[in-house]
């Protein structure tokens, strides 16, 4: 593993950022959707993106020992 | 209709919403992989890429299945035949260029069926496993040939600017 670069860093939060307004915009339509399809996908999306911003904030932990100070 | 009355997003618009987040998102993601140089940084990305474009092609599946995509016109024959003209006429000048460049192989030829065995191609793990022996004697050259004129050219744009 090799210290983050202010690149990644960026990435990350503008990821971080992207998977949290997907997070709250399947939340709101899941409570609306009808169809079982739509609803049995949006129950999928639903902890797949609460994971996927719990990876992404991990990442940046994960790197912090090595940061320069 | 009572969904359009109620002045709130429809079930479709939601979905429309969640493709096009979708989208956005995987094309960071995308520039994200690329951009990375530490190697678990680029893995996360990676995985994470992978899940977000399958989770799209599942979102476009359900709009389409329920008509809430306007469904893509289709090709027509025509404009199919001729972009098959135009790639095999441009696929026998890369051989050319190939060949002027004494690199083995060539294009694959589609209409013997050789195409299927020239494509399996097998990746090698990291650079390091390439060695001279594995290049053909022609590649060899051609890499000595191309590190040499570039050479060369670096040598001259220096010249000029001395003078």
């Amino acid at each position: 593993m090799q210290p983050l670069t202010n690149k990644e860093l960026n990435y990350i939060d503008d990821l971080l950022s992207a998977e949290e307004l997907l997070l709250k915009t399947c939340v709101t339509a899941s409570e609306r959707v009808m169809q079982p399809d739509a609803q049995q996908f949006l129950h999928h999306t639903i902890t797949q993106h609460q994971r996927h911003y719990d990876e992404l904030a991990h990442l940046v932990e994960q790197h912090e020992p090595m940061a320069r100070s | 209709m009572q969904q359009m009355m109620s002045g709130k997003l429809e079930e479709k618009d939601m979905l429309h919403t969640i493709l096009s987040l979708l989208k956005q998102t995987t094309a960071t993601y995308s520039t994200a992989v690329t951009e990375a140089s530490c190697a678990t940084v680029r893995q996360t990305m990676q995985r994470l890429f992978n899940e977000t474009v399958m989770e799209q092609g599942e979102c476009f599946q359900i709009m389409q299945r329920h008509g809430w995509y306007a469904q893509p016109e289709e090709a027509p024959r025509q404009a199919i035949r001729k972009a098959i003209t135009a790639h095999r006429q441009k696929g026998q000048e890369i051989s050319q260029f190939l060949r002027l460049n004494s690199v083995r192989g060539g294009m694959p030829n589609y209409t013997t069926g050789a195409y299927q065995q020239q494509m399996t191609y097998q990746p090698t793990p990291t650079y390091q496993a390439y060695t001279p022996s594995d290049m053909s004697a022609g590649t060899a050259e051609w890499v000595r040939q191309q590190a040499m004129a570039s050479r060369h050219q670096t040598g001259s744009q220096h010249g000029e600017i001395m003078q």
